[in-house]
């Protein structure tokens, strides 16, 4: 599916041809997707997964969360997301996988399961966000019985509050998105990581929109505030993607463990 | 001999005690009676015989008799243990002379112990003989090493009943110094001479620690003797291969004292140290003033340091397989906020820790095995000072350094004309700022020595590892790399790109210093994992090549292909040894049918080429050595399997003299006591006669009864005899007096 050009993109490529030092200096901060130098190459590609239906509920989320990753982290993210289809082989090239859904979620045959756990099993990691805003969705249900058919015998379990997910950058307690209707993210482990976990606040709902339009959905109860932790929360997730659980290493853990005490 | 006896009855019977007794009451009531118009005079004359009579017929019924005792004396065994070694000789007045005039002077004394003891005249040394006392003037005190303890062992086990043993010696056990021996199941008496103080300082003893670990401290103790000569100061200094590693100053007075050397030993394997102690004015030898040993050093767990730049996939894999190995010990680091990012949030909102720069280049750089840098630029981060840490970490330390390719590395790292620049096994100018870096895929060649290297090294059959490399995904983006220094390997290269100097390099490992270095020119490796499972490929590829290369940053033997090992024990000067190898091919199997070399050096001295025989299947024995003083000795040996180098492995190993005896000078007492109270024995001074009164004493108690024999006094016979002549004298005198 052809990306859609948003505002935003559209100051970039303005910056990018030279617009004024003034506007450039302004909101550089804000505009994602400026290559900083020839042969600087991107570390993170946001690979979305389309089962048909509602696959694609909050098409410029994307955008804006890989913006922020930008001007708050060093890793540098592609401009443009990539979209595959169950089964595609492509999806090895890449070892985060992003899937979201408003309705129901595709059931996975034996084979699909098989693709999903080799992908899994060698180092890929696959995060499921819930649009749909309910308690206990079908979306939601789709996705954790894929990850039992995935991995029959391990259990899809909420994420404790010392997870490394929730301090790979920011320290979080929880995972608000445009709804809170779990405060916990769900996930299934493998050795020591949790390469699968699903979200049930529809975080991509709380990114959707642009700060220079407004955003496209109120955030529900905590306004623009549970927004930024919203964002802070997408960032966290792609750092577990890319860092695993190394904050987990003992060097780091009396330095967090002081923050917490605070 | 008989000694001693006692009184018995041989006729114990009731029966008869009764008889008798009623016989006697009968007789003499019967006499009494029958006497009555005798005259009194005469009546007590014939009581008296009746009741002689009586008495003799007793004597004859009861057997009365005397039980003697028959003794015998056994003459068990008892040594006189002579110690032979030559540092018996030493000092202006030897106890060599002081051994030979006591046992002269004593001759008599001896002599008279042969009553109770066969008495072994025993020379200690490395074979136990016996010596005839008649000879004992022209005895020979040369015995090059003093093994009291075993020698000892070995007499208990050949004289099973030795019921003790008079020790002549110093007390300077060459072989197992400072300890006594573990049994002697018979009391040993060591006779202590008095001898003029040697004015001497010596190493009484080293202990290393059993085993060491890599680059951690290990304590090194050395004990120190001192003798005739008032307090002083010494300097103790720790030497590796002769190089100075660690010295402590220490003031010493009799009897001596300790020191302890601490250091980081750099590499595994058997290395061999020395100890030097600074000579005092007066000493009578210096030669006992130094020392070696040797030290086995081992790895726990392999420490690594990850530095990475920016998160990203290769080194997201990286970690991954570092974790999963529980051999390694991984310390990670991430930039992941540089000094232009904003985070939109307060310090204490973030998990990120301050880069502790100075813990990790600095202090506790020495505490790690390997260190990485994976596309990091340090330049924001590390002041350059540390780089020279880094340096002198591989150089001298033998630790192992890799860099990892990306934007932030190597030449876009800032690394050109840095101190780690000289580490590297690439040299990374010469690319104008917009070619520092190739982002296109391309598929890497092996070359022909990275065909053979360990790190690719994944499968036993080379066709199969070839077939493995040729299916493998393409890599993407590469630094720019000039080329690959002089004595570096060059692993894979980039056919599609090159320069003036060839193809551009990819992979590349070299050696500097001590340490080994690794240098891989792209952050793409990870393509060998998640994308090669992807298309159907074995994933362990990418586990098995990092295994290879962190093994082989660490110098660990068991990658290596041949595997030298010396013989067991002591070396001397003098002694002849071989050395053995086990070599294996490229497939890890016993190489048969090697071509071996390789060389002996003695502290620094001439090579001495060694030819090699195949003993076993991949096995392999050197054609003797002997050296001909102590030292160092360092020996190489390298194969070829069908012209194809395999590897090489060296090894080091003290040397000792070819006599311990220099060691130490002077009488142990503190051994000799030890020995004494631990056998139940006890010291004898030379000049006091209580040794022979003690072993009188104990030999007159070493006697035996083998019998006893019976001796009446008066024959039966003889007894009745008489008693039927008494009682006819009786009734004859009766006959006339009434």
């Amino acid at each position: 599916m052809k990306a859609r050009i948003t505002r935003r993109d559209m100051l970039r490529l303005l910056i990018k041809a030279g617009a004024t030092g003034a506007a450039a200096a302004g909101l550089g901060p804000l505009v994602p997707g400026v290559a900083r130098a020839y042969g600087r190459k991107s570390y993170f590609t946001w690979v979305q997964l389309r089962y048909g239906g509602t696959w694609d509920p909050n098409p410029a989320a994307s955008q804006n969360l890989l913006a922020e990753l930008r001007r708050r982290t060093s890793v540098e993210p592609t401009v443009q997301r990539k979209v595959i289809g169950i089964g595609d082989e492509d999806v090895f090239w890449s070892p985060f996988l992003y899937v979201a859904g408003r309705r129901t979620f595709h059931e996975f045959s034996a084979e699909e399961a098989a693709w999903l756990r080799r992908y899994l099993e060698y180092g890929g990691f696959v995060f499921f966000d819930d649009a749909t805003g309910v308690s206990d969705s079908g979306f939601f249900e789709g996705a954790a019985e894929v990850l039992q058919k995935t991995f029959p015998g391990r259990k899809l379990r909420p994420l404790p509050a010392d997870h490394a997910v929730f301090r790979s950058f920011y320290l979080l307690d929880d995972a608000p998105g445009r709804k809170l209707v779990k405060p916990f993210l769900y996930g299934v482990d493998l050795e020591d990581l949790t390469p699968a976990i699903i979200c049930a606040n529809d975080l991509s709902g709380a990114w959707e929109g642009s700060s220079l339009t407004g955003y496209t959905h109120q955030c529900v109860p905590g306004g623009e505030r549970q927004r930024e932790f919203s964002f802070r929360m997408g960032i966290n997730l792609i750092l577990y993607a890319l860092t695993g659980n190394y904050k987990k290493d003992q060097v780091h853990i009396p330095f967090i463990l002081k923050r917490r005490k605070r | 001999v008989s000694s001693g006896g006692s009184w018995a009855l041989l006729n114990q019977s009731w029966l008869w005690i009764a008889a008798l007794s009623a016989v006697a009451v009968l007789s003499l009531t019967a006499g009494a009676v029958s006497s009555l118009k005798i005259k009194p005079s005469r009546k007590i004359v014939l009581l008296s015989l009746r009741f002689a009579a009586l008495l003799l017929l007793a004597i004859a019924v009861l057997r009365p008799a005397r039980e003697i005792d028959l003794l015998r004396t056994r003459r068990p065994p008892l040594a006189v243990l002579v110690d032979s070694s030559k540092s018996m000789t030493h000092g202006s007045t030897p106890l060599s002379k002081a051994t030979i005039d006591w046992l002269s002077d004593n001759a008599g004394r001896l002599k008279d112990l042969e009553d109770f003891y066969k008495i072994e005249f025993v020379e200690l040394d490395e074979n136990l003989s016996n010596i005839e006392f008649d000879r004992l003037r022209q005895f020979q005190f040369d015995g090059k090493i003093s093994p009291l303890g075993k020698a000892i062992e070995d007499f208990a086990r050949l004289r099973p009943d030795c019921v003790g043993a008079v020790l002549l010696s110093d007390g300077r056990d060459t072989e197992q110094p400072g300890k006594p021996p573990a049994a002697a199941p018979f009391p040993i008496y060591p006779v202590v001479f008095e001898t003029e103080a040697v004015q001497d300082l010596w190493i009484e003893s080293i202990e290393p620690p059993p085993v060491s670990f890599i680059r951690t401290p290990t304590e090194i103790k050395v004990k120190l003797g001192l003798s005739g000569i008032p307090k002083g100061q010494a300097v103790v200094t720790l030497l590796e291969g002769g190089r100075p590693l660690r010295s402590e100053t220490i003031t010493l007075e009799e009897p001596g004292g300790e020191v302890i050397l601490t250091f980081n030993p750099t590499r595994t394997g058997s290395k061999a140290y020395g100890v030097r102690v600074t000579p005092m004015p007066g000493e009578t030898m210096v030669e006992n003033n130094s020392a070696m040993f040797s030290l086995n050093v081992i790895r726990d767990k392999t420490r690594v340091l990850l530095v990475t730049g920016t998160p990203t996939w290769d080194v997201k894999f990286l970690r991954r397989r570092l974790r999963q190995d529980p051999g390694i010990d991984l310390i990670s680091f991430f930039i992941l906020r540089t000094p232009q990012d904003s985070s939109s949030a307060r310090q204490d909102e973030l998990s990120l820790i301050p880069f502790p720069t100075d813990e990790l280049f600095n202090a506790e750089l020495p505490s790690f095995d390997i260190v990485i840098f994976a596309n990091f630029d340090y330049g924001p981060y590390v002041p350059r000072r540390y780089l020279d840490n880094l340096v002198r970490f591989v150089r001298d330390a033998g630790g192992g350094f890799a860099m990892l390719g990306g934007d932030r590395s190597f030449a876009l790292g800032g690394y050109e004309g840095t101190r780690l620049e000289e580490i590297l096994p690439f040299a990374i100018g010469g690319a104008a700022p917009g070619q520092r870096y190739l982002p296109k895929r391309f598929r890497p060649r092996l070359t022909e020595a990275g065909a053979v290297h360990p790190l690719f090294r994944w499968r036993s059959n080379p066709e199969e590892n070839r077939l493995i490399w040729n299916s493998l995904p393409e890599l993407e983006g590469m630094d720019w790399i000039l080329r690959a220094k002089t004595g570096a390997v060059v692993l894979a290269e980039n056919p599609e790109r090159r320069n003036e100097y060839g193809p551009l390099p990819v992979v590349a490992a070299g050696e500097y210093g001590q340490g080994r270095t690794l240098a891989v020119a792209t952050d793409s490796l990870w393509h060998w994992a998640l994308p090669l499972a992807g298309q159907g490929g074995d994933p362990s590829v990418y586990r098995d090549f990092w295994t290879r290369a962190l093994r082989w940053l660490v110098h660990d033997p068991e990658m290596e292909l041949v595997r030298l090992s010396l013989p067991a024990g002591r070396i001397r000067a003098g002694s002849e040894i071989k050395f053995r190898a086990r070599v294996f091919n490229n497939s890890y199997e016993p190489a048969t049918g090697a071509k071996m070399s390789g060389s002996v050096v003695l502290d620094g001295g001439p090579k001495q080429a060694l030819s090699w025989s195949e003993t076993a299947p991949g096995e392999y024995e050197s054609s003797p050595f002997k050296p001909a003083a102590e030292g160092f000795m360092r020996v190489e040996a390298q194969a070829e399997l069908d012209a194809t180098f395999l590897g090489r492995d060296s090894m080091e190993a003290p040397v000792e003299a070819e006599s311990p005896e220099n060691g130490r000078l002077g009488v142990d007492s503190a051994y000799l006591g030890a020995l004494a109270e631990k056998t139940g024995g006890r010291v004898f001074r030379e000049d006091k006669k209580d040794l022979f009164n003690t072993l009188l004493e104990k030999g007159k108690s070493e006697v035996e009864v083998v019998g006893r024999r019976v001796k009446e006094i008066w024959p039966a016979s003889w007894l009745l005899g008489l008693t039927i002549a008494l009682l006819g004298a009786d009734w004859a005198l009766r006959k006339i007096w009434e």
